[in-house]
């Protein structure tokens, strides 16, 4: 599993290692016209949710307004030029015709939650709510054979089609005996392996489903893994986090619908528009990093000043998150706002490494360079870097994620 | 005749086997089926780490994980002989985001678990289930003005809370709790708290507009108020501000004795046998848990009129959950505006390294009490115990002597197995950690 992550991590350090956030006026024209094609070929197919953005956005009080400044603070986030709003607000209203197929597994319904809105309902939320989620453990009715049922439907009937969110680790002790799934036993890889296998893409919801997550911190007794070290030839797109940011999931979807393909996507297949940065480089506590002024021990004038966390173990300088902007609970605070500082939850092995209050040098994580200043400022510059991975609308591409390192797109 | 019917991925997780004899439930298989090891990941670790881990193990419940961590800990810190006095800033805090954390189950719970469940029943249509995610929403964001986040925070810690909150998020709070209150009163009730808290039978209730009592209506009207009678026996062990640990029989109250908890692991595959899920008991006895537990406890008026005429039935449990969901607003509210924010948030305990003793951490979860035992050795858990709510609700017991859920399930119409089965609201994710 490690030998994979590296030959992964081999591949894409190659080229240029920075997010770039301005490709050029030509690249951005291109880009444009490529995603006003794909926009008007998906409005051509039948609607696959009847959920329409408007019915649902008026349904909780949303004016166009708001929907039009929801949109052009996703198409920043996005990291594309303005002129692209007016094309997210039609990729958010053709979303209905994008299948999803939800899986849960070795998880603790954590991530579930934001589809349920539990944070919302903001505008994000309520567009995952437009996506035509075909199928869904938790939240649909069906039980047994009638959703067994009802999920091999929606797998024939969308072959090639549907994006594969899967949330929750794959335990493979014990031939994967650690959890079954459905009328006949079916262990959670051979369900994975086997739904997986018709669709689009899959994305990897939360820590667990992208690293394996809490059930893999040592000894892992159930031998819990990620999504990627398990499936081959299939485009993965990994949305860590514990749990995963609702505003990422539906960037996600968003950038699927408007290009037809995977967002840029880091060494570990996480889109850098969301993880291409670090907690450190946006945190509201920066500053008192800069001038030097920290919080020694819990409770202290430091805390009372909210000054920085590092010295308490904060591992923002290197975790790439994007939670210091968007925050959680519709922006409401963060665990740096409540004084405690990041534990890592994007990065791997952060449940055994990063945890909660070990400072940095009894972490054990490899800083690149010596001293901690310079590992501050210059860690993980080294594993950016960029690719694109492009699907079709109705094709399957066949390359094992991330092999095509052409210049990448947004 | 038996017939076998299967009803698997109930919340996800959990598995039960129903034999049917002339139409009537006759036994009820309940497994869990999924397996994570979280007590044996903590072996080892760091005690701090427990505050990590531990509030993962549920993305519903996880922040009375983690109030039942940090308490197990400062309890061990007294059995070392070095007791941790918390202000009672840090405590009302702790009292409010947990309080927060029942208050979202119990509306997610009420509207989007039970209204599906009992819609097949009743000849009425049904208040729509978005009714939840509004007051859902509000109840979270709340919590994470606190907390950083919702789910998954681990903001309270031996000896207080990181959090320093001022009065502009005190009165934020207190402002959004008045929305929340206000969606509670135009929707749940149809009528203000109040009036609400003046009410104390059953007519009184049935009588209101709201999407409670048109529940409540709607089983009387339907002939489901006496179905899924269990044990009648409950028990809190939680220790909080709005309720303290008691046994009931009936209506007896009794003390209890934390050490006369158990858990039995007999039907555990490392036993031969069909689940991960091992059964909690007390003296040997099943006990149904939970907001129904802790009105019998608190001696609660209205709930206890119900339960007069209908015993432990689906719809003495069912109001119990929202009532309790009233009272806790009410309760979120005095504590919000007694905070003493010139008080401490964390006062530093001995180091963690030279703590070696055991401790118990017990706290009143949305489905009943969650108790963590830890045993430190260096400031190194050597051993890590998690009892959780469902593992008293659900546990699996024999036909002579079935676990709280099973006695309810027994001799009722196979129609009606959802909804009685989702009255004890399975969280499978804690039962097998």
């Amino acid at each position: 599993m490690n030998e994979r992550r590296e030959v992964l991590s081999t591949m894409f350090s190659t080229k240029d290692s920075q997010v770039m956030t301005n490709k050029g006026q030509d690249y951005y024209d291109a880009l444009w016209q490529k995603c006003r094609a794909r926009l008007d070929e998906l409005k051509k197919l039948p609607i696959a949710s009847s959920n329409s953005i408007d019915e649902v956005l008026s349904s909780e009080g949303y004016t166009r307004r708001d929907f039009m400044k929801w949109a052009s603070a996703t198409t920043a986030m996005l990291m594309l030029p303005a002129s692209f709003t007016p094309l997210v607000a039609e990729a958010a209203e053709v979303m209905n015709r994008v299948p999803v197929i939800w899986l849960e597994l070795q998880d603790c319904a954590g991530n579930s939650e934001a589809l349920l809105r539990s944070d919302g309902p903001t505008i994000d939320e309520l567009i995952l709510d437009v996506i035509s989620l075909e199928f869904h453990e938790t939240i649909m009715a069906a039980a047994g054979h009638q959703a067994e049922k009802q999920l091999e439907e929606a797998m024939e009937h969308f072959h090639g089609k549907y994006l594969c969110f899967v949330e929750g680790a794959i335990p493979r002790a014990m031939n994967g005996q650690y959890g079954t799934i459905g009328p006949k036993g079916e262990t959670f890889e051979e369900h994975l392996v086997r739904v997986s296998a018709g669709a689009a893409a899959v994305v990897a919801v939360g820590s667990c489903a992208t690293y394996g997550g809490i059930p893999a911190a040592a000894p892992n007794p159930t031998g819990a893994v990620g999504v990627m070290d398990i499936l081959n030839g299939k485009p993965i797109i990994n949305i860590p986090a514990c749990p995963a940011n609702p505003a990422n999931m539906v960037g996600v979807v968003i950038h699927y619908v408007l290009s037809g393909q995977v967002p840029e996507l880091d060494s570990l297949l996480r889109p850098k528009f969301a993880f291409g940065y670090r907690i450190h480089d946006n945190c509201e506590r920066r500053a008192h990093f800069d001038a030097g002024e920290f919080v020694e021990e819990w409770g202290d004038e430091g805390a009372k000043n909210n000054f920085c966390l590092y010295k308490m173990g904060c591992k923002g300088p290197m975790t790439f998150n994007n939670c210091s902007i968007v925050r959680y609970n519709e922006g409401v605070n963060w665990p740096i706002g409540v004084g405690r500082g990041c534990i890592g939850c994007s990065e791997p092995d952060f449940w055994d490494k990063y945890a909660y209050e070990r400072p940095m040098a009894d972490a054990k994580i490899k800083a690149p360079t010596g001293g901690v200043e310079k590992t501050v400022d210059e860690f993980g510059l080294g594993v950016l870097t960029a690719t694109a991975v492009g699907i079709g609308i109705h094709a399957v591409a066949s390359a094992v994620a991330g092999k095509k390192s052409d210049n990448g797109e947004a | 005749m038996i017939r076998k019917e299967i009803v698997e991925r109930i919340e996800g997780e959990a598995r039960v086997d129903y034999e049917i004899e002339e139409d009537k439930i006759a036994f009820a298989q309940i497994s869990f089926p999924h397996f994570r090891g979280m007590e044996r990941i903590l072996e080892g670790a760091p005690a701090h780490d427990a505050l990590m881990i531990t509030p993962r193990i549920c993305g519903i419940c996880g922040h009375a994980h983690l109030m039942a961590a940090v308490r197990a800990i400062e309890s061990a810190y007294a059995a070392a002989g070095s007791p941790i006095f918390i202000t009672p800033k840090a405590h009302a805090l702790r009292e409010i985001t947990l309080y927060l954390e029942l208050v979202q189950n119990h509306i997610k719970w009420f509207y989007l678990t039970v209204i599906p469940a009992l819609q097949p029943l009743c000849t009425e249509t049904l208040p729509k289930t978005s009714g939840a995610f509004a007051p859902v929403a509000l109840s979270n964001r709340i919590l994470a003005l606190f907390a950083g986040q919702a789910p998954h925070s681990a903001y309270a810690i031996p000896g207080g809370v990181t959090c320093d909150p001022s009065e502009l998020e005190q009165n934020q709070a207190l402002g959004m709790l008045e929305e929340l209150e206000k969606l509670l009163v135009s929707d749940l009730l149809g009528t203000n708290i109040a009036a609400y808290m003046e009410i104390q039978n059953l007519e009184a209730l049935t009588a209101l507009s709201g999407d409670f009592s048109y529940i409540i209506n709607e089983m009387e009207k339907n002939g489901l108020q006496g179905i899924g009678q269990s044990h009648d026996r409950f028990l809190v062990l939680g220790e909080h501000t709005l309720v303290s640990p008691a046994k009931i029989t009936h209506t007896t109250l009794r003390m209890v004795d934390n050490d006369k908890v158990s858990e039995d692991d007999t039907n555990t595959f490392a036993k031969g046998g069909f689940t991960y899920g091992k059964n909690a008991l007390y003296k040997g006895m099943f006990f149904e848990t939970g907001p129904m537990a802790r009105a019998m406890a608190r001696l609660d008026p209205l709930i206890k009129n119900i339960h007069r005429r209908h015993k432990d039935a689906l719809i003495t449990r069912i109001a119990a959950r929202v009532h309790e969901t009233v009272l806790l607003i009410t309760e979120i509210r005095r504590l919000l505006r007694s905070l003493d924010l010139e008080q401490e948030s964390f006062r530093a305990p001995m180091p963690i390294s030279r703590l070696s003793a055991e401790g118990v951490g017990i706290v009143e979860a949305p489905r009943g009490p969650l108790i963590h035992r830890v045993k430190l050795k260096s400031g190194i858990i050597e051993r890590y115990d998690i009892i959780t709510p469902t593992q008293w609700n659900l546990a699996h017991g024999t036909r002579e002597n079935p676990g709280p859920a099973q006695r309810a399930l027994m001799g009722a119409n196979p129609h009606h197995s959802d909804i009685i089965f989702r009255s004890f609201d399975v969280c499978s994710v804690c039962t097998t950690h």
